[in-house]
């Protein structure tokens, strides 16, 4: 009789105590093992693999779009390449100086890289290379705070290099001014990075100095072609790159300044090969 | 007269009443709760063990299609698409060197001629040395500068006679961050 008393107590304190101590917890729990919490993990991996189903299909269309060999494609390839194309920057610089009608006393090319603490709009007019921020919660770990970002932002910048011509032209004023306006509109990715026109220190045959066209100037230019390394990044990050998300380029930019694209190009050519003597002309 | 209540109980109304017994009385419902709490306990683990058995299928079936993802085509794209931001973001950041030849044209005072004139787009700054007659006409270019509002800072750098007894002088000029050179 008593036991009977007591049953009633017990069952309520079992109950309670299953209720508070587990199917709560698990039902409506915070952490990572409540039903709550899987529940939330499930409806998230569902999207992730929607997305990346998504991804996938337009991973698909966007190759084909850079493999069709489209004159938009080959212009931007060309504008801005994966690898130093000396040859393309002396015809074209050799081209404007002639037909600005400027002398090229000198032409000096060197190499350059930038540094991880350049500011690639300051020297090249380029966008610095940015990390893509892989979001926390995805699949992939990434101990990644925003200073580890910015480390790697900078190390991204130093795939993008340049030739940097230093020429040295005489000519008018006018001609000048020409040959440099031409040369900030040629169709290689470029920056005019400096400029001096002065008078120049032309002496005249008997020697006297200053003797001559009061109008003939020296120009002296610093002007860099950018050409950025092919990305070799690890696809974990790429992933999230927001250019995955649409099914095909935005060219509207581009399509704008074709002409100047285009015009303001050419392709150097080898011309005629093959001497027996290679000392004589 | 006294009145006797000569009906009997039925044996079907004695079973029913028993039965109200039984599930009125505190054991039934105690034996109820538990079995009902024991059922939830039961539910519970064995939708919690479907759930992380359907989810680890998930992160499975998403780990095998990120490996599956074509690397080279990824990159390929990533890289197209940086090189054709760049293409236009370049064509319209660039400094122009015919804005900023227009510019310091505009804002040569006459009388001055200048001996030399350089542009840093790094620095965003000119420096010209000019002669001019007289140094009133020097201070006048410094003045033309500060007055155009295209500079932050403008100062003389040098200053002196040449051997034609005219005035020459450097200036350095370094343009506003918003003046658009481009």
């Amino acid at each position: 009789m008593k036991l009977k008393f007591l049953l009633m107590p017990v069952s309520v304190l079992i109950a309670l105590i299953l209720i508070i101590w587990y199917i709560y917890p698990t039902w409506f729990g915070l952490d990572t093992t409540s039903i709550k919490t899987i529940r939330g993990e499930i409806i998230k991996n569902q999207k992730d693999l929607s997305d990346i189903e998504n991804k996938k299909s337009n991973i698909i269309s966007l190759t084909q779009s850079i493999n069709s060999g489209s004159e938009i494609v080959n212009m931007v390839m060309n504008y801005y390449p994966t690898s130093r194309r000396d040859e393309d920057v002396i015809t074209n610089i050799n081209n404007i100086a002639f037909g600005e009608g400027v002398y090229l006393e000198d032409m000096d090319i060197t190499y350059e890289k930038m540094d991880g603490t350049d500011d690639p709009i300051k020297i090249m007019a380029l966008k610095p290379i940015e990390k893509i921020v892989v979001p926390s919660d995805s699949a992939v770990v990434v101990a990644d705070p925003a200073q580890i970002v910015e480390q790697e932002s900078l190390a991204l910048n130093s795939k993008i290099n340049f030739v940097d011509a230093n020429l040295v032209v005489n000519g008018t004023y006018d001609q000048i001014r020409r040959f440099l306006i031409s040369l900030n509109k040629m169709g290689l990715l470029n920056n005019v990075q400096s400029f001096t026109i002065s008078k120049n220190d032309v002496k005249a045959t008997d020697g006297k100095e200053g003797v001559g066209n009061p109008d003939l100037l020296k120009g002296e230019v610093s002007i860099g072609f950018g050409y950025a390394d092919s990305s070799k990044e690890d696809v974990s990050s790429l992933l999230y790159s927001p250019v995955l998300t649409k099914s095909d380029f935005n060219y509207f930019d581009i399509e704008k300044n074709k002409t100047l694209l285009v015009d303001n190009y050419q392709r150097s050519d080898v011309g005629d090969t093959g001497l027996a003597n290679p000392f004589i002309p | 007269m006294v009145d006797i209540n000569l009906h009997q109980a039925s044996e079907s109304d004695l079973r029913i009443n028993k039965r109200k017994s039984v599930v009125k009385s505190g054991s039934f419902i105690s034996f109820a709760l538990l079995f009902f709490i024991l059922v939830l306990y039961g539910i519970t683990i064995l939708y919690q063990s479907s759930l992380n058995k359907k989810n680890s299928n998930l992160i499975l079936e998403k780990q095998q299609a990120l490996n599956s993802f074509d690397s080279l085509a990824i990159n390929k794209i990533a890289d197209f698409q940086y090189r054709a931001e760049n293409v236009s973001f370049n064509l319209n950041n660039k400094k122009n060197p015919e804005s900023t030849l227009s510019l310091i044209e505009k804002f040569v005072v006459k009388g001055t001629i200048l001996n030399s004139l350089s542009y840093d787009s790094t620095k965003n700054s000119i420096e010209i040395e000019a002669v001019a007659d007289s140094f009133r006409l020097a201070a006048n270019q410094i003045l033309s500068f500060k007055k155009s509002d295209l500079f932050s800072d403008v100062k003389i750098v040098e200053s002196g006679r040449n051997k034609d007894n005219q005035a020459v002088f450097k200036i350095e000029a370094d343009f506003k961050n918003d003046i658009s050179l481009k």
